[in-house]
């Protein structure tokens, strides 16, 4: 058989871009061939390194640049309207107001997280505070923005300024503080965030908080690509009842065949290791022998099948 | 990943009320899809003045162009189009100056995109330092062997999770392009790569 036109199809297949009728060509092929199954293996470690270098843009950066956009925009004539209508005094500032409102930006990197806060809007530095405008000079506050101004007696002027500021914290994964900010991280909108705090938290699986974390993320995460990074991470806790039930609900639900199969290793790992889950077990038999009936894809029904043989458990429902 | 919009209305009334000239509804619009914006120019051009520079020029365009904006496609797929025409012309402009900058300034001072492999995967071992350091090596290769449009596609099916009919569109080519793409990146990748995986 020859192997090389299947063997191009291989990262499309991991992408989930090939068509029904593609995918099932692919997937006969695999089965009956070992060497295709090493390579497909092979070309998902290969993108698996490049998910290892994506980088996010530091919120320093898109503060500066959602900053900088509302400045230009400001000197922007008025584009054509749809409809005509009369500019309200002050959106601009509504707007810059806007584009630096809170926003998430927990950006956790390398062995220590360093985080990043939102804006702290309005605040006012009172003068003569250690750290505030008594001991800034004018260049300090040049992104700051007034507030209000006030004659003094004295003849100097009182300026309130709104600044924005970040914040970074700095401390290892088992720091509650730290734990905490990658916990919420897990759920940010941004899949590269998502992405780096998953990996950064499955060197702690053991603790149960991050397992729970990592579980949600392979039940609920939208991007593959974070929801094998976080089943990697509980690749090591298949004894765990808790991990095992989301495995089974991963073999359940998701529809990226990555996914299902290496949910699949998993629950036949945590087979191969003990004999007395039988009991304990009885809902994942019937995840295999549901997806047994149902999956059309013959190498995934083979890996059902040695589920279903090393649990000693029939391949029909009753 | 959908972009995490927050929005307060749905997007086509957000839209039209920006096209009527209603400035909060536009800045609601940049915020929607900001950061997606600014973290593809800043994975292809690996600047972040070049990626400031990108998304700039893409929102003004947008600023500009909205009242000409028919709802023929996505907002998301016009908006992408911009920001990726914007990269291409900036990494075609690379490609003769032979530049290729792999240093990015991130939430934790400056980052080598690709050290950060070194670092996940070294562990201190002298030895894997030396595998990792060759792994590293070869991403810059590769990486800086593709061409740009071989570049775009990667980086939108790989990191933002464009389907590639999506991506197609945004190009404007056919998914089978696209896919011829994508497929030239990979062999290329698996050339460079393939004895370290």
């Amino acid at each position: 058989m020859n192997c090389e036109p299947m063997r191009e199809q291989l990262p499309l297949l991991l992408y989930g871009e090939l068509s029904f009728d593609e995918e099932e060509a692919v997937e006969t092929h695999l089965e009956g061939c070992a060497d295709c199954r090493s390579a497909l293996e092979r070309e998902r470690e290969l993108l698996a390194v490049f998910d290892q270098v994506a980088v996010e843009p530091s919120p320093a950066l898109l503060r500066a640049s959602r900053e900088s956009l509302a400045q230009r925009l400001a000197m922007e004539p008025a584009p054509v309207a749809v409809e005509v209508k009369v500019p309200q005094p002050g959106l601009w500032d509504r707007f810059i107001d806007m584009v630096t409102m809170p926003m998430n930006m927990l950006r956790p990197a390398g062995a220590v997280a360093l985080v990043a806060v939102g804006f702290l809007g309005a605040r006012l530095v009172p003068a003569g505070m250690p750290g505030g405008l008594g001991a800034m000079s004018i260049a300090d506050v040049g992104s700051s923005r007034v507030r209000s101004v006030e004659p003094a007696a004295d003849g100097t002027i009182h300026i309130v300024l709104d600044e924005t500021r970040q914040r970074s914290v700095d401390g290892h994964v088992d720091d509650a503080a730290i734990r905490e900010l990658l916990l919420g991280a897990t759920k940010d909108p941004s899949d590269g965030l998502r992405a780096e705090t998953v990996a950064l938290l499955t060197k702690s699986a053991d603790a149960s908080d991050v397992r729970n974390a990592l579980m949600y993320t392979i039940r609920n995460d939208q991007n593959a690509g974070v929801r094998l990074k976080a089943l990697e991470g509980l690749k090591a806790f298949t004894g765990d009842a808790d991990v095992r039930s989301a495995l089974a609900d991963v073999l359940s639900v998701d529809t990226n065949p990555a996914m299902r199969i290496r949910s699949i290793d998993l629950l036949v790992q945590s087979l191969d290791k003990s004999s007395d889950r039988l009991p304990a077990d009885r809902r994942i038999v019937g995840v295999f022998q549901e997806l047994l009936s149902r999956e059309q894809d013959p190498y995934m029904r083979q890996l059902c099948q040695r589920a279903l043989d090393l649990m000693n458990a029939s391949s029909e429902v009753y | 990943m959908a972009p995490n919009t927050g929005l307060n209305m749905d997007e086509t009334a957000l839209i039209k009320a920006a096209q009527a000239g209603n400035q909060d509804a536009f800045g609601q619009l940049v915020r929607a899809y900001d950061q997606s914006v600014l973290r593809l120019a800043m994975n292809l051009l690996r600047s972040p003045e070049d990626a400031q520079d990108v998304y700039q020029e893409a929102f003004l365009r947008v600023y500009r162009n909205l009242h000409n904006f028919r709802f023929d496609c996505s907002f998301h797929t016009w908006l992408y189009r911009i920001v990726t025409n914007l990269c291409l012309d900036q990494m075609r402009r690379r490609k003769v100056r032979k530049e290729e900058p792999t240093v990015i300034p991130t939430s934790d001072g400056i980052l080598d995109r690709v050290e950060t492999v070194a670092d996940q995967r070294a562990d201190g071992d002298p030895q894997r330092n030396l595998y990792s350091g060759q792994i590293r090596k070869k991403i810059k290769e590769v990486l800086g062997g593709l061409t740009p449009r071989e570049r775009m596609v990667f980086e939108m099916r790989h990191y933002q999770g464009l389907r590639l009919r999506n991506i197609g569109e945004i190009l404007g080519t056919t998914e089978e392009a696209a896919k011829n793409c994508l497929f030239r990146a990979n062999q290329k990748m698996r050339a460079a790569l393939g004895e370290f995986v």
